[in-house]
């Protein structure tokens, strides 16, 4: 059957229109407050280890200070937020136990922080929970994080410094206002990228736990080992990877624990990773670090270029000693966040050692390890 | 391409009326077309049977104090200037002879010349042969001047009707540069034209437009800028109006392009003479209508809605700046109620997760959904509007401040709207009246209401959707030959740069747009940028 341009024109309209209607329509249709934004996510194991024990943290628009609340008497003194826990044998199903609850549409599209238990973590591989961005309408920007114990302790905590802790959360993860490089922010596609584009890659996230004041806040950063929580690191390790990792910080200092104290405000660096052998065929961990800052404080006067040198010198030597003690750790754990074994592979994909993810972590536990540490001031601050 | 009126098959449908006579076959068609003869009594009978309305005047008179012919001197009562009657016309025939020679000798057919010429200190009088020329003459304003026993007659102007003095354009204002305003008046605002044109080629072409009103009209234009198709093509549609009745520029606006239907007008239609005068620089083409203080401009493409005359009484940067803030004005018209339906009804996962929780808690407690939120406030505010326009500017004014402050706080206080809502609306209301130009604001509201309508159905996908619709249908405009949507399609940086995100510098402004056509695009005598 000929068409004409007319009958054309007309084809392509109907198109157009078949594609809005499949694009989006009235069935989609909810107000605002019709829906329960859940912010903050939390995911333990079922009872008995069956399933999943989900707890969500839904905002109640209405009693955040400031917002307009029916009746004049506002939302003040009231929680702007709701905590819900349900179970289901899935994550979708107890995630209906909730909305069974709160009688509202749970809308992820706000999900900011999704906080996996640690249990969870080292039982589950993490690759199985891929499935919650694809097919649960989350945004692929949500951070993952860890709980140090239950992710329902961590979910259910409150926070001072935010009205709601989920908010607290995602605003550090998010460097709102400054972010410290102790916070290691791991967006869910880099984690489940990660852990799926090669299986000599592990992932890490940032870790989450209950403070001493009861409170939510950041602890350390959880790693991988394939697809299992391999372990935890410390708060100077996480910043270290986040360095290599290349996320900035704000505020970061590099100071000395030997004496002379020095105090370096990290303005910029440059870092540089890779793995070879050396000639008798053990493989090599290179690391690279150059750091560039404002010298704030020192034991004694620094004057003289040779002053100078020597400063540089103490602080380039602790930093090598972080950074060893940091794949070290890693080593131990049999954790490959940094992905030395993707680019050994790629110099010789037909190496022994990259055969296949046990023969990496052989090879990656006895590893020989080289640091190559520099420190420059290009501006003296205030000298102690 | 969709023109305004301008496809062939539209041309096809308009009738040819250069032959048309609505009184033929008629007692008043044989009158009109009757000669005016000698006989002075049957000349009054027959104008008296056509014009029997009670305003019509008839003074008969003897020329040369009884010894010239009995005279009559026909007007209407209101239209003629009574003292320039008796001065300039009857007292001279009653009483002179100038240089001693009477006017009434030689042929009687050339008396009515000759009293024109030697006896009467009018100018502009017309010899007339037959009553149309008599009626015409005389609905318009003029005189009638018979003479018994000569054949034909003279028409004499002496106007003398109330006229509303030349004043500030109220709808366009600026705060920089002329303030002046077109009049009712044709020929005044031909002079308020020539008055900002001094170019020896602009070119003055009048028209009758109207088979029954014989409405005055002009067509302006720069010969030597105007592009001569254009010039040919209102020409051709202005002979071509078959209506019996003309009053106003838009009317005309409309006849001009038969068969377009669209929101978006295809004249620009302005009450200032300085904006008329840039407007012919640049190459356009002015139609004045008379009794309208209106003057119509075609081509008119999309960009002009950003176009204010302060844009050329200000700084350059001020310019740039005040551009800008059309443009954000303009989303704000066209955008800003539907994406408030769109994000509150489907996509609330766009917003910043702080203002989604705003949002929230504003909305909770209406009993009205967004959709039925935004028709009601935005109805009100349509309604306010056109209450403003009718109302006399004291109470007018009083009933923007009640109905947009007032009722809209009341509202949101009775949990009947959101207060996000009166914001929404106070922002769309406030950017629809920076258009400078005020018809172009409605067609964007309009455009607005389309929005919402589609963000109803189908979210911020419909919104897309439907300016995408709007885009595909701008790009199908032309007026009188020039794409609508340029300089943007087909693109001219250059022009995108100079003429709609900022106003040009005057030093640089060596060619004219290029968009219109102009039959000469050099607007300076050297194509060189003045060096400082």
């Amino acid at each position: 059957m000929r068409v004409g341009p007319r009958g054309r024109r007309w084809l392509a309209s109907g198109l157009a229109a078949l594609l809005l209607f499949g694009s989006g329509g009235c069935w989609d249709y909810h107000q605002l407050n019709e829906r329960a934004f859940v912010l903050m996510m939390g995911i333990d194991p079922g009872p008995d280890g069956q399933g999943y024990h989900i707890t969500t943290q839904k905002i109640i628009g209405e009693y955040l200070p400031g917002a307009q609340a029916g009746g004049g008497g506002g939302g003040a003194g009231k929680t702007p937020y709701m905590i819900k826990e349900a179970d289901g044998r899935s994550i979708p199903a107890a995630l209906e136990g909730i909305r069974e609850k709160v009688h509202r549409d749970l809308d992820l599209s706000h999900l900011k922080v999704i906080v996996l238990g640690e249990d969870l973590a080292r039982q589950k591989d993490l690759r199985t929970l891929d499935a919650i961005p694809r097919d649960m309408k989350i945004a692929e920007t949500v951070f993952l994080s860890v709980a140090h114990g239950r992710a329902r302790d961590v979910a259910m905590a409150p926070n001072r410094a935010e009205d709601v802790p989920a908010l607290y959360v995602f605003h550090a993860y998010a460097g709102k206002y400054t972010r410290s490089l102790a916070v290691l922010a791991v967006p869910i596609w880099y984690a489940f990228d990660r852990t799926q584009t090669s299986p000599l890659i592990d992932t890490a996230a940032g870790g989450l736990a209950v403070d001493s004041q009861g409170e939510a806040n950041f602890a350390g950063a959880a790693v991988w080992r394939g697809g299992e929580m391999a372990g935890w690191l410390s708060e100077g390790e996480t910043a270290m990877l986040n360095f290599f990792l290349g996320f900035k910080g704000v505020d970061d200092f590099l100071q000395t624990e030997d004496e002379p104290c020095l105090s370096l405000r990290l303005t910029r660096g440059q870092v540089k990773r890779w793995a070879d052998w050396d000639p008798d065929g053990t493989v090599v961990l290179h690391l690279r670090i150059q750091t560039a800052g404002m010298l704030v404080a020192s034991d004694g006067p620094i004057v003289t270029p040779a002053d100078e040198i020597r400063a540089e010198n103490a602080l380039a030597e602790e930093q090598k000693k972080k950074v060893e003690a940091l794949i070290h750790h890693l080593q131990e754990l049999a954790s490959d966040p940094l992905g030395f074994g993707e680019r050994l592979r790629r110099v010789d994909s037909t190496a022994p050692e990259v055969q296949s993810r046990q023969a990496w972590e052989e090879a990656y536990k006895r590893a020989r390890v080289e640091v190559d540490s520099g420190v420059t001031f290009y501006e003296r601050g205030l000298v102690r | 391409m969709t023109s305004g009126g301008g496809s062939d098959k539209q041309k096809q449908q308009i009738p040819n009326t250069s032959n048309y006579e609505p009184w033929a076959g008629t007692q008043i068609g044989q009158w009109l077309n009757q000669t005016v003869g000698p006989n002075l009594e049957e000349n009054t009978r027959i104008l008296k049977a056509l014009l029997s309305a009670g305003d019509t005047r008839i003074v008969r008179f003897t020329c040369l104090g009884g010894q010239g012919p009995e005279a009559a001197l026909v007007f209407f009562e209101g239209l003629a200037d009574k003292v320039a009657l008796e001065d300039r016309i009857i007292r001279p025939l009653q009483l002179g002879m100038r240089n001693g020679s009477s006017p009434f000798q030689g042929p009687r057919r050339d008396w009515p010349r000759r009293v024109a010429e030697d006896l009467l200190p009018i100018s502009g009088h017309q010899i007339l042969s037959n009553f149309d020329q008599a009626v015409g003459g005389l609905t318009a304003g003029q005189s009638l001047l018979l003479l018994d026993g000569a054949p034909g007659g003279v028409l004499l102007p002496t106007p003398g009707w109330k006229e509303r003095a030349v004043e500030a354009a109220p709808t366009e204002t600026t705060i920089r540069g002329p303030k002046v305003g077109f009049a009712e008046n044709l020929q005044t605002n031909i002079a308020l034209v020539r008055r900002h044109v001094q170019d020896p080629t602009l070119r003055v072409e009048p028209f009758e437009v109207g088979i029954r009103s014989k409405t005055k009209t002009a067509v302006v234009y720069i010969e030597a800028l105007a592009r001569p198709a254009l010039v040919e093509e209102i020409r051709r549609r202005i002979s071509r109006i078959d209506m019996d009745y003309v009053t106003d520029v838009r009317e005309l606006s409309e006849l001009m392009q038969p068969g377009y239907r669209g929101v978006f007008p295809m004249h620009s239609v302005t009450e200032r003479p300085d904006r008329v005068s840039h407007m012919l620089y640049d190459g356009k083409v002015a139609v004045l209508v008379d009794g309208t203080p209106d003057a119509l401009l075609a081509p008119f493409v999309l960009v002009e809605n950003l176009i204010s005359m302060d844009d050329y009484y200000i700084p350059r940067a001020l310019a740039t700046f005040d551009r800008i803030l059309r443009l954000i004005a303009w989303v704000a018209v066209v955008f800003t109620p539907a994406l408030y339906v769109a994000v509150s009804a489907y996509n609330p996962d766009v917003l910043k997760v702080e203002l989604a929780i705003v949002l929230a808690g504003a909305r909770v407690g209406v009993p009205l959904n967004a959709v039925l939120e935004v028709v009601l406030m935005g109805a009100m505010m349509e309604l306010l509007q056109e209450a403003t326009i009718r109302l006399p500017s004291k109470i007018g004014s009083a009933a923007t401040v009640v109905g947009g402050l007032i009722i809209g706080q009341a509202a949101a206080q009775a949990r009947l709207i959101s207060n996000i809502m009166v914001v929404i609306v106070a922002i769309t209301a406030i950017a629809s009246f920076v258009f400078p130009v005020y018809e172009h604001g409605i067609s964007w509201r309009i455009v607005g209401w389309l929005n919402v309508a589609m963000a109803a159905m189908f979210g911020i996908f419909g919104v897309f959707a439907s300016m995408l619709l709007i885009l595909f249908y701008l790009n199908s405009l032309e007026s009188y030959g020039v794409p609508y949507l340029i300089p943007f399609s087909p693109l001219i940086p250059q022009e995108l740069l100079a003429n709609v995100l900022g106003r040009q510098a005057f030093w640089k402004r060596k060619r004219r747009p290029r968009s219109l056509l102009p039959r000469d695009e050099r607007a300076a005598v050297t194509g060189e940028e003045a060096q400082p």
